[in-house]
């Protein structure tokens, strides 16, 4: 019964056909290929092999390097207005819930801009170990790049450690990948962390070279001057006066390479690869600096700037000063930074390490080595280029330290966030055994200050997945 | 052969007699010297009958010469067949030809003792395979092959055959006079019990025979929603699956989860059902999810907070009006044939087919209107000025023009409702669906379309429309051995929408905030933004769905077929969103005017090979499956551009003509291939056993990790079919019914994520392109395996006028795949793992009652109630004190739990305190769970999942009138109120006055109304427990009354059926929630009330 018609007949073959090569093909799939199958089918990444393959593409890595700093905030401006807002320079002008926090030096443990620093630092020391491992087990790259790659990444290693330990005080050393190793790392000692960065920037200094030559004579990636640089400072906030001085100097000597933009040229200071600079990340693909649109667009809509500079730093200048002339901008309501001028366009990078440090770093070493005059002439080349008369003050270490805290409050306002770091490493002028010069400064200044805000807490976030990190005292 | 001949009288069974009269109609035909064929097909055109005969028959017919009108089937057949040597029977629709000499054979034959009987079965759509016979005296069995065709020795003349199959009405059928053949047409089952329940790989049963826990919601329930997402529709239906609509915007985000959440992760998606269309996978997360499309990317991921991209919202673009059921697939004897991907359940979707008989076109259409009827008491202009001063008052700190313009510049007297304003519009629907569906001979079809239009309550009205259309052919072959039958579904939606939070702003917005100035442009004096700006931008998210199902299937031998199904779904979306500079604060330090537009595809090809034997062994049927699945899914973002900074606005829409551009790229498939068997036995219809194994290969492991066995073992007893209950008048029907079973998971957040992959960074350095370490790797995860529990009563009583299912389960959730938290300080915030020393229980009963109070003539009442009381439980966590979970979870709570510090009232100073639980003398406000050691002081308060859920449906028709209503109720959870969404009291945004009040009550406005920060305010919101309160409600979720014409009025109007109805979706919400709605949220616009009128007519 249920017959039925005609051409159905001739069909049935048909289905035949393709039903039993159905099951003929798929017998046959699983019998050869079904572990080919199942290997995975990804085309836009690729796996670290191939990016150590060679040296072409190594490139990539370091490029991804950089690029991540070029781009992320923490490394473009958010450290300065920060550290400028938990210091004296810097207020925003309305109430903002995590800005109020760092101004009233009241941070919270949740705050997600202190979190924004910690997560972002230690992202990039992971891709520094990753090409540090990398190309040491690469066979394919030449031992030359592979050097250069390495040199590199240990100075950006320790640029990111010298950051964290500073804002956070002993901070997991990470110097490696493996997540075995490194996910419940406890905190290091700042001693551990501050040896590993002047390792890492020893071995910098002597893999790198010289010059600008791999960057096309841009000052965009890191030479052997820069990690000199870095590591004057290291040494300097380490109080090996000695080295300090040795590696201002030495970074200095390279006249040709590196000179102070004069005072007619100190609005040069901060363009592109200029004589002053010593590495700048390049932000030519995203246009202005970060740190340009971040202070002048609200001034450039309304007027007066959402940033204010505190008045008393303001008026903490001498009213023939060229850095206040060229470098704040005074508006009726409130002033604002301006060593970023440019909201667009691509004249200004942004400057991660310049030559005038290098002569405070230098003068302030001097003076602790009782270099006086030594110390008056580095801070007298700071002070002419100005436009101040040179010094008249530095007599003895006591009042250097005063003419160099100054000269470094001026010079390096609202940049990478120096005068919270000075502010916390120098010891107070009354109680130096005890208390900071950030109690002295800071204490006067806010009612809400104590001691222990001269850490920050250790974000909740990385204590919740790493049991063994202990929060700072006074959070 | 023989005996499929012998059947001339034997037709004219009962079956035949009860219907042959009730089917005539008249028939106009005129032929000269037509082959018969001819003229069997013009009847079966203008009747709906189906002929059915050999062909070799009908070459020794005489060509026919005919010229009838309006005569009857029977008249006609009468003249056709007078000089034929054939003859004919009517069987229902079906006109049976056949040789006219036969009878003597029969009675030739017949005199022989019968020793064999064979017949065919039929049902309502053709001949019915696997159908039950048994001889009623011996209990010997068999089943019917794919004709319908039985042979069974040793009935003699006396004997009955009880003839039963999945969803038809059992039948008996004496063997007397039978001569040895008889031919039996099935009916439908009337019985709820016996609606056919779809089944993984296209099986079906019956609730009366199923082993497993399955739900089914008709279509029909469907119909009566005007819902744009079917998943809307299952509200209150099913137990055991929870369904929360995220907001009421055209296309809005649903999250649904069967039986609690499995899954460490968070995300809705680590806990996502598997979802099955026509028997092929359906992306059940969005496809921009890196899951998908392998990274992070575009612009999907930036704007996951509009519709319709969220989670649950690939269904938006299935056309509810395009499915027939949908069955929820629970326990593991339901589920484990499905293997991995089952382990958080299944939904399988089965879209309409057509059906045998007389082509049908049907039409419906519905308009409407929705409106936001949830509104929150806010603080009129005097109030909230009052409070802005107090609170300046509060800070010590005094307001100038520019720190406070609604103090100074802004009318303090005139109090604007940005509810209204906002969310007060009115949004349309419109709705039209049209299905033409037939089928004759072996053959079915079906072909549907659908438009569905649908705006917003904003005032821009944008919104969304969809559009698709959908077809299922369906055929058999002559010899009943071959089936094909192929579908397929398209879709297009198309939704527009502004891209800001609305529902914030109508709360936030201050009272006295004007949008615009004086010249009529926008004014930006307000800090928290101006919400006409937000108009100015653009989401747009155009999808397209492709979901295609090819099966083939061969009746090897009687009993034995083979079977492959080729599915092939298709979604694409392309996204833009444009942000122009008309829409942003001009002084907004960081804003580029910018175009993000992506394009994301994912394609799944998935092929079943099976083969199926069903054989009757001693006095039960054996149903024995085995098969493979191999399926590739490849996620792709073709491209993905951001493109930023264009000089003009007027050039937005022209990437060339951005300042910054960057692009991205993936591509990232998923291969999956298994191995699977079932088997089933039915001891005449009292005990059935269901046993599966499977065993299933993921391309989402690593090497060694990749393979996983899962499997389950259901069995049911069928006690009321014993004879010591046969016999109860009350009870009349009983069922025990229980299984256990593993099945797995491989959900993973990002695929490969077990090897080092490198990505591409958003721009080059000095001209080189970068690459950055995308993943934290972790070599070793592997399949995720949940253990399933279950135990059911089901019973009826009164003829099954009342059903009550009682359901037990108990999962257990282990080798938990999550992505596992680390502390950044390795590079990353999480990484891949398996965590294999923590277990999950989700435990929970489910009962389902469905009653028929009511059953007359003219008045029929029906009720179903159902309530499921989930429990959710973190039941063991080794070592999790060296883990990142420390701090979220405890074991012996759910996974859901809300930890915070208790709030215990004020100090001297007015200064919230809270409890030092761990007593160490501090409030450790960012501390752990006290219950975890001293590190914390947060406890316990609550749990931010239901404790039961359900709803009750009653449908009423008194003559052609019906009315349906659905109450939803959802209890005993904690929500966080609007407290936890708005500002800090005090600072320039408008605040609920409840809240106001609340906390002037409790004396805290000293500490919180402040114009500055405060972190009292902070703590007791944040850390405390004040703001959780508890969200439960009863929502009338449906109501549809709708009345059909009676024939008579459609007569002349050519029509078979015409329906009118009004429909009404989420009608009031009781509860003591404060915010817009208890299952939205404090913020979120909330389900609209939403009322149509259609229309709906049949041809």
């Amino acid at each position: 019964m249920y017959i039925l018609k005609k051409s159905t007949m001739q069909l049935t073959t048909f289905y035949k056909t393709i039903l039993y090569s159905c099951f003929i093909l798929s017998t046959a799939f699983f019998t050869t290929s079904c572990k080919k199958f199942l290997e995975p089918d990804y085309k836009t990444q690729v796996t670290k092999d191939v990016v150590f393959t060679n040296d072409a593409n190594a490139q990539a890595a370091i490029a991804g390097l950089y690029s991540t700093m070029a781009t992320i905030t923490v490394f473009n401006g958010e450290i300065t207005r920060m550290a400028g807002f938990a210091s004296d320079e810097l207020n925003y002008y309305t109430s903002n819930v995590s800005f109020d926090q760092f101004q009233n030096n009241q941070l919270l443990a949740s705050n997600s801009n202190v979190q924004g620093i910690w997560d972002n630092y230690y992202k990039v020391i992971y891709q520094c170990n990753a090409i540090i491992e990398n190309s040491e087990a690469s066979a394919g790259m030449t031992d030359a790049f592979k050097t250069q790659l390495i040199g590199e990444a240990r100075f950006l290693r320790a640029f990111c450690h010298f950051y964290l330990v500073n804002f956070f005080g002993p901070v997991p050393l990470i110097t490696a990948t493996a997540k075995e190793i490194t996910a419940n790392a406890p905190r290091n000692t700042v001693e551990e962390v501050y040896t590993q960065m002047k390792a890492d920037l020893t071995g910098a200094m002597s893999a790198l070279p010289g010059d600008y030559a791999i960057s096309g004579s841009k000052r965009i990636r890191a030479n052997k001057w820069a990690a000199a640089a870095l590591l004057a400072r290291v040494y300097l906030y380490t109080k090996d006066w000695s080295n300090a001085e040795a590696m201002a100097t030495a970074v200095l000597a390279n006249t040709g390479l590196y000179s102070l933009q004069t005072a007619a040229d100190i609005n040069n200071v901060f363009l592109k690869n200029n004589s002053e600079s010593i590495l700048e990340w390049d932000r030519t693909p995203l246009g202005a600096a970060y740190e340009g649109s971040l202070f002048q667009s609200w001034f450039n809509y309304f007027g007066y700037f959402d940033h204010t500079i505190l008045p008393t730093l303001v008026n903490s200048f001498d009213s023939t000063d060229l850095r206040k002339a060229n470098w704040i901008k005074i508006a009726s309501t409130a002033s604002g930074p301006y060593k970023y001028k440019s909201t667009s366009g691509n004249t200004e990078n942004y400057l991660v390490l310049r030559v005038a440090e290098q002569y405070l770093i230098r003068a302030e070493a001097r003076a602790q080595q009782n270099n006086i005059s030594g110390a008056k002439s580095d801070i007298n080349v700071i002070r002419n280029r100005a436009g101040l008369a040179s010094d008249t003050t530095m007599v003895n270490k006591t009042t250097a330290m005063a003419a160099i805290e100054n000269e470094r409050r001026h010079e390096l306002f609202c940049e990478w966030g120096h005068r919270w770091f000075d502010l916390k490493r120098w010891p107070s002028l009354t109680s130096p055994a005890t208390k900071t010069r950030a109690d002295d400064v800071l204490g006067a200044l806010k009612t809400t200050w104590k001691s222990t805000a001269i850490l920050f807490p250790v974000p909740q976030t990385a204590r919740d997945a790493n049991p063994e990190l202990t929060q700072n005292e006074g959070y | 052969m023989i005996a499929m001949k012998l059947t001339t009288i034997l037709l004219l069974a009962a079956c035949l007699q009860v219907s042959a009269h009730g089917f005539s109609q008249v028939v106009t035909i005129s032929e000269k010297n037509a082959p018969l064929e001819k003229v069997f097909s013009i009847i079966e055109r203008q009747t709906g009958y189906t002929f059915y005969y050999k062909i070799e028959l009908l070459q020794r017919a005489n060509k026919v010469s005919i010229n009838v009108k309006n005569a009857t089937v029977e008249k006609v057949l009468e003249s056709l067949f007078k000089d034929q040597p054939l003859t004919w029977n009517i069987v229902e629709k079906n006109i049976v030809v056949k040789e006219k000499e036969v009878r003597q054979k029969i009675e030739e034959t017949a005199i022989a003792p019968t020793a064999d009987i064979r017949g065919v079965v039929i049902g309502e759509n053709g001949s019915i395979s696997g159908a039950n016979v048994v001889i009623k005296r011996t209990g010997k069995a068999t089943v019917t092959n794919g004709k319908g065709e039985f042979a069974l020795s040793g009935a003699g003349e006396d004997d009955i055959l009880v003839i039963s199959s999945i969803g038809y009405a059992k039948q008996e059928v004496p063997l007397k006079d039978k001569k040895g053949f008889v031919y039996v047409q099935l009916k439908l089952s009337p019985d709820k019990l016996d609606e056919v329940t779809i089944l993984a790989y296209g099986g079906t049963t019956t609730r009366r025979l199923s082993t497993g826990s399955v739900s089914r919601v008709t279509g029909e329930e469907i119909a009566k929603q005007p819902v744009s997402n079917v998943l809307q529709a299952l509200v209150g239906r099913t137990t055991g699956m929870s369904i929360s609509q995220a907001s009421g915007l055209a296309g809005g985000e649903v999250t649904f989860q069967i039986r609690g959440q499995n899954s460490f992760n968070n995300d809705a998606y680590s806990s996502a059902p598997l979802v099955i269309v026509d028997g092929v996978p359906y992306p059940n997360v969005p496809i921009t999810h890196p899951s998908v499309s392998g990274t992070t990317n575009g612009v999907g991921n930036n704007v996951t907070g509009f519709s319709p991209i969220g989670y649950g919202n690939t269904l938006y673009n299935l056309n509810p009006g395009d499915i027939e059921s949908v069955e929820i697939l629970k326990d593991a004897d339901a589920t484990a044939i499905y293997g991995s991907r089952a382990g958080n359940g299944v939904m399988l979707i089965t879209t309409k087919k057509g059906k045998q008989g007389k082509t049908k076109v049907d039409i419906n259409a519905y308009t409407g209107v929705a409106l936001d009827n949830r509104r929150v008491d806010l603080l009129t202009t005097p109030e909230y000025i009052a409070l802005r001063r107090e609170a300046f008052k509060n800070s010590g700190t005094t307001p100038t023009a520019t720190s406070a313009p609604d103090l100074f510049t802004w009318d303090s007297t005139k109090t604007i409702d940005w509810q209204d304003k906002l969310l007060g519009n009115t949004a349309h629907t419109t709705d039209i669906n049209m299905i033409m569906s037939g089928g004759a001979g072996g053959t079915s079809f079906l072909i549907s379309g659908n438009y569905h239009h649908e705006n917003t309550i904003y005032p821009d009205r944008r919104g969304s429309q969809k559009a698709g259309a959908h077809f299922s052919l369906n055929h058999t072959s002559g010899s009943g051995k071959f089936n094909i039958s192929l579908s397929g579904i398209v879709n297009m939606a198309n939704t527009k929408m502004p891209t800001g939070s609305y529902g914030s702003f109508a709360y936030q917005a201050p009272p006295n905030f004007e949008a615009f100035d004086a010249a009529g442009n926008l004014k930006w004096d307000w800090s928290g933004g101006n919400p006409y700006a937000s108009m100015r931008t653009s989401y747009s998210n155009k999808s397209f769905t492709l979901t295609s199902n090819l099966l083939l299937r061969y009746t090897i031998l009687p009993g034995l077929d083979a079977k492959t199904t080729i599915g092939y779904t298709r979604m694409e979306t392309d996204q833009q969103q444009l942000s122009p500079k008309i829409a942003a604060n001009p002084s907004n330090s960081f804003f580029q005017s910018s175009n993000l537009l992506s394009t994301n595809r994912s394609q799944t090809l998935n092929v079943e090979p099976q083969l199926q034997y069903i054989r009757s062994v001693a006095l039960g049927t054996l149903n024995v499956m085995a098969g493979a699945t191999i399926m590739k899914t490849i996620g792709e973002m073709p491209f993905g551009v951001s493109a930023y900074n264009f000089s003009s606005d007027a050039y937005i829409n022209n990437i060339a003509l951005a300042g910054t551009i960057s692009n991205n790229t993936t591509y990232n498939a998923y291969q999956y291939v298994s191995f699977f068997s079932r088997l089933n036995y039915n001891w005449q219809n009292r005990y059935i056993v269901n046993g599966s194994f499977r065993r299933d290969g993921s391309s989402r492991f690593g090497p060694g990790n990749r393979y996983g066995n899962f499997g389950a073992i259901g069995a049911a007893w069928l006690f009321s079919n014993e004879s010591f209950a046969k016999n109860s008048s009350f009870l009349s029907f009983g069922k025990l019914r229980g299984s256990i079973g593993w099945v797995g998971s491989d959900n993973v957040t990002k695929n490969y994520s077990f090897l080092p992959l490198y990505a591409s960074t958003t721009y080059p350095y000095n001209g080189t392109p970068g690459l950055i370490p995308d993943i934290l790797e972790n070599p070793d995860y592997g399949w995720e395996s949940t253990s399933k529990l279950e135990g059911a009563l089901e019973l009826g009583f009164v003829k099954n006028r009342i059903l009550i299912t009682t359901a037990w389960y108990r999962n257990r959730t282990g080798n938990q795949l999550i992505t596992y938290p680390v502390s950044t300080q390795t590079g990353f915030a999480s990484y891949t793992a398996n965590l294999n020393n923590a277990v999950v229980q989700n435990t929970g009963w489910e009962i389902e009652l469905n009653t028929i109070n009511i059953n007359n003539k003219n008045f029929r009442w029906t009720t179903s109630f159902n309530i499921t009381i989930p429990d959710n439980k973190l039941l063991k966590f080794d070592g999790m004190e060296k883990t990142g979970f420390a701090n979220s979870l405890q074991v012996g709570k759910s996974l859901m739990s809300n930890f915070a510090i208790p709030f215990i009232g004020l100090d001297s100073a007015g200064k919230p305190q809270f409890q030092d639980v761990n007593k160490n003398g501090t409030i450790d406000y960012f501390g752990g769970i006290a219950a975890n050691g001293n590190k914390g002081d947060k406890v316990y308060v609550g749990k931010s999942f239901a404790g039961y859920y359900g709803g009750l449906t009653n449908t009423v028709s008194y003559k052609n009138f019906q009315l349906d209503f659905t109450f939803q109720y959802t209890g005993d959870l904690q929500k966080k109120n609007y407290l936890a969404s708005i500002s800090q009291p005090g600072q320039m945004y408008n605040v609920p006055r409840k809240a106001i009040d609340d906390l002037k009550a409790k004396g805290l406005d000293k500490a919180f109304f402040k114009s500055s920060f405060s972190t009292d305010y902070f703590f007791y919101n944040f850390i405390g427990d004040a703001p959780y309160m508890n969200a439960s409600f009863i929502r009338l979720t449906n109501a549809a009354l709708s009345w059909n014409f009676s024939e008579k009025l459609l007569k002349p109007l050519h029509m078979a059926g015409l329906r009118a109805y009004l429909q009404a979706q989420n009608l009031f919400v009781i509860s003591n929630y404060d915010g817009f709605d208890p299952e939205s949220g404090a913020v979120a616009v909330p389900p609209l009330f939403r009322i149509v009128a259609g229309i709906q007519c049949t041809f």
